[in-house]
Parts: C-alpha cells; sequence; structure tokens
C-alpha cells in the first residue's frame, strides 16, 4: 500500500482508500475515481508538482499534497488496459 | 450666442449626461451584485474545472 | 415571439470539454444572445433553435460541470437553472445532456444526477467521430432503452454531423416529456433522503424536491439550505442522523453519491460500448513533448513569446489600413466647415481624431483574443495550468487563479468576477489584487503606440517586439512578489485543493474561435463607440476652451517676423496651454516630472482613470488641437516625434526621449487599473478598503518604477 505521491512516473496501481470529507477526493469520486478503480501516475509537471494521472479513460492534474491522501495498491492485479488514452 | 456655440455646445452637453447617467447605473447595478464593468460582463475565459 | 411555441425552454447541460459549445453554435445558427444570471459571473447565453417543423425553441447553454454537487456559485447556477430556481427562469421544458461518446461512464454521471430533477431528457453522444477512431461501437438502442427510453443520438457538432438528429430528438422529448430512468437508492439512504426532506418543509415552510434533499444531504457546502432559508440550527440535528444512517447501511455519506450512482450506470451501461481495434488517441504522444520535463516549459515560453510577437507583426497592415481611413475622413469632413472653426475643431481633432487614434489598435485587440481562443478550445490551456502551477502554489494560489489571471490579459473586469470560481475567500482576494497587474487590452495601445513610434523607428522592429513583451512581463515582474507577501504574510492563505482534468487535445473549430472573437471585437467597438466617444467630446471642449483671441494677438505681436504657418503653430499651441486641461496638466504636472512627463502627457495619464485606453484618444486630441485643425494634421505618431520641450531645464531636448516613453509604459503597466476595475474589486472584496488599497499601492509603485526608469535611463543616454 502506496501513497499515490510516491508512485513511479508509468506505474499502475488499484485505488485502496481516499478520504471522502475532503473536497479534492470528492470531486475525483465525481469524476469516477473510487476504490477499487485502477489507475497510472502518468508523469509529474516539469517543476515537480502537480502530478498527471490517468483511470478511467482520462487524464487528471493532482497535485502532490492531495495525492498523499490517496492510497494505492501497487501490487493488485490490474488489468491489462487499452491503449485507449484520451 | 453663436448658432456655431449653441451645437458644439448641445453636443458636450449630451456627452457628459450621457457619461454621468451610465456611471449611476452602473452604480446602482453594483450594489444589486450584478456587473458594472464597461469590458462585458462575460469572462472571455470559462474556468474550466 | 409570434408562435406560441418560441416560449419553450430547452438547457443543454453536459461535463466540460464535451463540444458542447460547438453544438450550441450548430443547433442556433448563431442567433444568440448574451445576457445576465443575478449576482454570479456566468453569462446567461441562450439562441433561438430550430427544430425543424416550425418550431422553435429557445436553447440556453448552461456552464459545464462535472456533478450537480457544485463547488462554486457559478456551478450553483446550474442546478438552479434546471430546477427553475433562477429569478426570471422558469424550469426547461427538456434537458439536453452532452456526453463525449469516448467516456461514456463519467459523462452518464453527470446525467444520471440530472435525472433526478425529473426532466424530459435527451443524450447526444458528441465526438462521435473520435469515437470511432478509437474502434468504439455504441449501442444507442439499447442505451435508450436502458434509460428508460429517452432519445439517444450521435453527432459530431465539429464535423457538422447528425446535427439533425438532435433537433429532430429535442422535438420529440419536447413532445413525449420522456424522463430519464433513475437510480434506485439502497433503501437506508432513500429513508434518509425523506426524511431530510420532510424536516426541511416543515422548518422552512417551502417545497423541498427529492433533488434538493439530496444536495442537502450530499452536500457538504450549504448553498442548498441557504437558499430554501434551512438554518444551520435547524438543520443540524436532522443531517446528523440521517447522515448517520446512511453510514450505518455501509455507505460514507460523502461518498455515497458517486459510488451509487457509478454502480447504476455500470449496469446501464453493459453492453453499450464495444470497445474494438481503433487507433490510439494522439494526446498522450502530444503531451510527452509539451509536458516534457525540460521541452514542456521552454516550449510554453516559446508559445507565449512567439504569439505575443506575431500579434503585433499580424497585425501592423490593418493598423495603417485603418489609421488611413482615419485621416481620410478628417480630410473630407474638415474642409466644409472651414468657416466653423470651433465646429471644425470638435469633428476633425476631437471625435475622429481621438476616437480613431483608439479604433486603430482594432486589429491587435482581435488576435489577442483569437489567440486566447485557440489556446483554451485546443485544451492547452489546461496543460499551461498545469505546468505553471507549481509557481503558482508558491505564491500561496492555485492553478484556478490561472485563468483568471490570463483573462485579465484581456480586461480586468471579467477576470475579477470569475474569481468567482476560487471557493477560499482569502485565495480569492489575493487572486484578484494580483489581477490588476496583468497588462489588460486597454494599456496594449500605449505600449504599442509608444513602441511604434519610438523604439522601432530607432532600434528596429526587434526591439519593439522585445519591449512589447517586456512591457506585460513588468507586470507580471511585480505581481509575483505582491502576490507571495499578500498570501504567505498578510493572509496567510491555506493551500488550495487543484484538479483539473487535462482533456483530448483537438483542432479548434474556426467557425466557433472567430465568433467568439467578433463578439468580442463588438464589444470592442461599442465601447470605443460610445464611453470613450463621449469621454473624447469632454476631454477636447475642456482642451479647447477657453478660447481668447487676445492670445492669438498676443503671439503674434511678439513674433512679428515669423511666418504665418510658425505664427499659427504657435497660436495652437498658446491655445492648448491655457485651456482647462492645459492649466489643470500644468498644475499636476511637477508631480510627474521626475518621471519626464510633460503637462499633455499628464493629462492623458489623469483623463485616462475611466477607462485608460482614453490616454491614447487624448493624446490624439491634445496633441492635434495644439498642432492645428488642419486638413492633412498629422496623426499621432509624428506629432509626438517632434514634440520638444518648449521651456525648463529640458528646453529643446525631446520630449519623448528614450528614458520617457519607458517610463510611461512602466507608469502604465503598473499604475491602478480604471475607475470601473476599482468599483469592481470594492464590489467583489465586500468594500473598499481593498480597492482603496489596491490603487494606492500600485500608484504609487508606478511612480516609483517610473521614476526609477527615467532617472537611470536618462543618464545613461
Amino acid at each position: 500500500m502506496t501513497p499515490l505521491s510516491q508512485l513511479l512516473p508509468g506505474q499502475f496501481g488499484k485505488l485502496a482508500s481516499l478520504n471522502p470529507e475532503r473536497g479534492v477526493d470528492q470531486r475525483l469520486m465525481a469524476l469516477g475515481l473510487l476504490p477499487g478503480m485502477v489507475l497510472k501516475l502518468i508523469r509529474r509537471a516539469p517543476l515537480g508538482d502537480p502530478l498527471a494521472i490517468e483511470f478511467g479513460g482520462q487524464v487528471v492534474s493532482l497535485r502532490l499534497a492531495e495525492a498523499e491522501n490517496l492510497i494505492v495498491d501497487v501490487s493488485a492485479d490490474c488489468p491489462i488496459q487499452r491503449p485507449r488514452q484520451p | 450666442m453663436t448658432f456655431e456655440a449653441v451645437i458644439v455646445g448641445a453636443i458636450v452637453g449630451v456627452a457628459a449626461g450621457w457619461l454621468i447617467r451610465r456611471w449611476l447605473a452602473a452604480a446602482r447595478r453594483r450594489k444589486e451584485g450584478g456587473c458594472a464593468g464597461d469590458c462585458g460582463c462575460a469572462p472571455k475565459l470559462k474556468p474550466k474545472k | 415571439m409570434n408562435t406560441p411555441d418560441a416560449g419553450l425552454l430547452v438547457a443543454l447541460v453536459g461535463n466540460p470539454n464535451t463540444g458542447k459549445s460547438t453544438l450550441f453554435n450548430a443547433l442556433t445558427g448563431l442567433r444568440q444572445r448574451v445576457g445576465n444570471y443575478p449576482g454570479v459571473t456566468v453569462a446567461r447565453k441562450s439562441g433561438t433553435c430550430d427544430l425543424g417543423d416550425g418550431q422553435k425553441v429557445e436553447l440556453v447553454d448552461l456552464p459545464g460541470l462535472y456533478s450537480l454537487a457544485a463547488a462554486s456559485p457559478d456551478e450553483q447556477v446550474v442546478i438552479d437553472a434546471l430546477s427553475g430556481n433562477i429569478a426570471g427562469d422558469r424550469r426547461p421544458d427538456a434537458v439536453v445532456l452532452v456526453v463525449d461518446s469516448t467516456n461514456l461512464l463519467r459523462n452518464l454521471f453527470l446525467a444520471s444526477q440530472v435525472a433526478e430533477l425529473g426532466r424530459p431528457v435527451v443524450i447526444v453522444l458528441n465526438q462521435a467521430d473520435i469515437a470511432k477512431e478509437q474502434g468504439l461501437r455504441i449501442d444507442k438502442e439499447l442505451l435508450s432503452r436502458r434509460l428508460g427510453g429517452v432519445p439517444v443520438v450521435l453527432s459530431s457538432a465539429w464535423k457538422g454531423e447528425g446535427i439533425l438528429d438532435v433537433r429532430r430528438a429535442i422535438a420529440s422529448a419536447v413532445a413525449k416529456q420522456t424522463p430519464m430512468k433513475r437510480v434506485a437508492w439502497p433503501n437506508n439512504i432513500a429513508t434518509a433522503l425523506t426524511d431530510v426532506a420532510t424536516a426541511a418543509t416543515i422548518d422552512t415552510g417551502k417545497p423541498v424536491t427529492e433533488a434538493d434533499a439530496q444536495r442537502l444531504l450530499f452536500d457538504t457546502n450549504p448553498s442548498t439550505a441557504d437558499r430554501l432559508g434551512w438554518t444551520l440550527a435547524q438543520r443540524e440535528k436532522t443531517l446528523r442522523s440521517a447522515r448517520d444512517r446512511v453510514r450505518n447501511s455501509g455507505y460514507n455519506p460523502m461518498a455515497a453519491e458517486p459510488l451509487v450512482h457509478y454502480a447504476h450506470l455500470r449496469l446501464m451501461l453493459e453492453g453499450v460500448v464495444i470497445e474494438g481495434l481503433g487507433k490510439a488517441g494522439r494526446s498522450a504522444a502530444v503531451d510527452r513533448l509539451l509536458l516534457h520535463r525540460i521541452l514542456g516549459p521552454v516550449l510554453f515560453l516559446g508559445i507565449m513569446l512567439g504569439f505575443f510577437g506575431s500579434v503585433f507583426w499580424l497585425a501592423k497592415f490593418p493598423m495603417e489600413w485603418i489609421q488611413s481611413g482615419v485621416d481620410w475622413t478628417k480630410t473630407i469632413v474638415a474642409p466644409p466647415l472651414d468657416a466653423y472653426p470651433m465646429l471644425q475643431s470638435l469633428l476633425a481633432d476631437g471625435i475622429i481624431g481621438g476616437v480613431g487614434a483608439f479604433l486603430v489598435f482594432l486589429p491587435q485587440i482581435l488576435i489577442l483574443f483569437l489567440f486566447i481562443g485557440i489556446l483554451e478550445d485546443s485544451g492547452y490551456m489546461a496543460r499551461a495550468a498545469f505546468i505553471m502551477d507549481r509557481l503558482f502554489s508558491w505564491c500561496g494560489l492555485n492553478g484556478k487563479s490561472f485563468v483568471p489571471l490570463l483573462s485579465g490579459f484581456a480586461c480586468a473586469i471579467p477576470s475579477l468576477l470569475s474569481t468567482r470560481t476560487i471557493e477560499d475567500p482569502k485565495a480569492r482576494l489575493a487572486t484578484a489584487f494580483v489581477v490588476p497587474f496583468m497588462s489588460c487590452s486597454a494599456r496594449f495601445p500605449v505600449y504599442a503606440l509608444m513602441c511604434a513610434a519610438f523604439i522601432g523607428p530607432l532600434y528596429g522592429p526587434g526591439w519593439q517586439s522585445i519591449v512589447m513583451i517586456g512591457m506585460h512581463c513588468v507586470g507580471l515582474l511585480f505581481a509575483v512578489p505582491t502576490a507571495f507577501v499578500l498570501t504567505r504574510l498578510v493572509l496567510k492563505v491555506k493551500p488550495q485543493p487543484f484538479v483539473l482534468e487535462l482533456p483530448r487535445y483537438q483542432m479548434p473549430k474556426p467557425r466557433d474561435v472567430l465568433w467568439r472573437m467578433w463578439q468580442n471585437a463588438a464589444e470592442f467597438v461599442s465601447k470605443a463607440g460610445t464611453v470613450i466617444f463621449a469621454i473624447t467630446i469632454i476631454v477636447w471642449a475642456l482642451s479647447y476652451f477657453p478660447r481668447d483671441a487676445s492670445v492669438a494677438e498676443r503671439i503674434k505681436a511678439a513674433n512679428p517676423a515669423a511666418s504665418e504657418e510658425i505664427v499659427k503653430a504657435k497660436v495652437q499651441a498658446a491655445y492648448v496651454e491655457q485651456s482647462y486641461m492645459g492649466r489643470f496638466g500644468k498644475a499636476v504636472q511637477p508631480v510627474f516630472n521626475p518621471l519626464g512627463f510633460d503637462w499633455k502627457i499628464t493629462v492623458g495619464v489623469l483623463a485616462s482613470f475611466p477607462a485608460r485606453e482614453v490616454i491614447v484618444s487624448t493624446l490624439g486630441v491634445t496633441y492635434s488641437v495644439g498642432e492645428g485643425a488642419k486638413a492633412d494634421s498629422q496623426h499621432l505618431r509624428k506629432a509626438m516625434q517632434d514634440a520638444k520641450w518648449s521651456e525648463g531645464p529640458r528646453a529643446g531636448t525631446p520630449i519623448f526621449s528614450l528614458a520617457a516613453v519607458l517610463a510611461l509604459m512602466i507608469f502604465f503597466a503598473l499604475c491602478s487599473q480604471c475607475g470601473p476595475t476599482i468599483a469592481t474589486l470594492a464590489q467583489e472584496t465586500g468594500g473598499w478598503k481593498w480597492a482603496a488599497g489596491s490603487f494606492v499601492y500600485m500608484t504609487a509603485l508606478a511612480w516609483l518604477a517610473g521614476t526609477a526608469v527615467y532617472q537611470v535611463v536618462i543618464r545613461l543616454s
């Protein structure tokens, strides 16, 4: 179990938990990022922050500080994603 | 007063009056919480989240 | 409104970046008008849509959003509009949901929430061409059946395909009034919702719909409660026990809504989308380049610089064209009025000279708006915010401030209003305070005039571009420390959450971008035609009167040997000097003396308080009037180039030396924004404290910077 902020670029993971009381997490849930969802850390911004993550066929920018609260299971069996990027 | 002076005076007067009326209307609109700018109210860029 | 059907109202909703606006343009054929929603910055965009059988409806394009759980007053407008809670607008007769076909699941989340409102729904699967490219096959009949029989159509608004189907679907929805199938709430949640609805109805005496109850239960922000007048004291207990009930059934109440909707949607979508072989999206590849660690920022700078350079490089020809038009108009209007010098001067120097000097910058403004439109529509804007966010957060702001700040380069007022999307009031205040540092389009003509008249001819077009860009950067240069001090030290703003979608890149549709550019241009011209026009007349009058014949005689007597031309010029100069404007300018000029301003420049600066562009018109008037109302009056540039100090320690030297030119531009870059901006700032910050502070701070900063620049440069040259 790793915080999302510690993933390496290109690494997949399955969302284990988030913090629904926070506004950020609520926006992410509205976008479809729910526990059990597969996501991928695409890259970090040139200045290191924020992060670009991909899930459910969309790419979203998220700050490092907020990504720390999203716990991801990197050893989970992630289905091979279609290369159907946005 | 020459004819010329009357015309010029009228134009200047109308301009001044129009401006004052416009500024008063803007002040009133501002009090009601709407938009008061001269540049148009629609933000040209809509913040897309 | 002749036909009875013209009273029908149809709302367009959807996620951002779904091509909703393109569809709206296609459906209304650009028969649009822009209005206001009371109390919010979002414009009410509506148009007339022809449904094909003579039926016309009013189509309202609501702002794009991801969820009805509104995060800001601007997003609140959407749910208010859909529920019919906006004064002056009734409930829509049908709701058109614009969906990105390549991401049905996420797009239908909003649809599923909208379904709770019970209105007839049309689902438009837009961007169908891209879905096809990606190898997706969507069974729209199946989807329609699953969603309760609502019309589901495919379209590609960008290509103009499927528009007819959309029209027919709207007609069908309006006629059949089929609502979309709603989610089935788990029992405990359903009970909790009923409890909330009942309690709220009893406490407020107002009708509380099921959708209202959902917002009350699931949202942390109190906007729905406030609208109903359900006070905190009243609702606290009810909401707590309702949320406990939800918790006891195994759902976190703050996560229940998306969990339930998405589970429902996965069932609805089973078998609807068949993924076949298709091309991978290009956006990822483009991002590898544009968001590259090194190349990304480099390209970002390149794009920004390249744009500013091309703005006035491309505009050069049209500008000269407009200038000749203005001059030509003068030559037509002036001669017939030789017998009436006062009227002649008013028309030629005042109106044509003044307004013309302002209109000349229309091409540059057009290209500026065009570029911003392209940036936004292509999807690059989000990447820019992504790259810049680190810097923003260092200043205590976040990427959400990027859009208000960038639009400040167009005009500060809508920019200030758009700060309402920033939730934290302190961050909002900080952003609003910094907005005036973005060189708004009104200052553009000043830079352009100065650079074209003085930098270009002396130092070449390369330096002209550099100085233009530099002036815009001056504002930024001071904005950063200002923001930093404000957010970290003065206001102590907490770090802001920042979630932004990086949408698929797409080719901006020329028609849409040009249409928006046209709308902006129309505003610009109507501003010229109205406010500037009126102010120019006033300025002219103040520069012309009083006019005493004894002045002319005095000059003639003092120059018995001079030619008629020279005497005439001196007479004109004397007239302007002792006009009201001249006297006022001379009185104030000592304040601006350290910046190298003469009284005419001073007057221009003062006169431009109501609207910054006015300085150009004012200079147009004071130099035009001073040089005589000849039919072939030189235009402003030449007049300024030739202007020399007539007295004092600088006598004989050009007024517009490099030092003075730079000082003037820097003063303008930093000085307080126009009156309406200050007033808007006061409105947005709820008082005059911050607005006055902004005025004092920026004016002082401008004066100091201008003085520093002038004093240093004059010694170096």
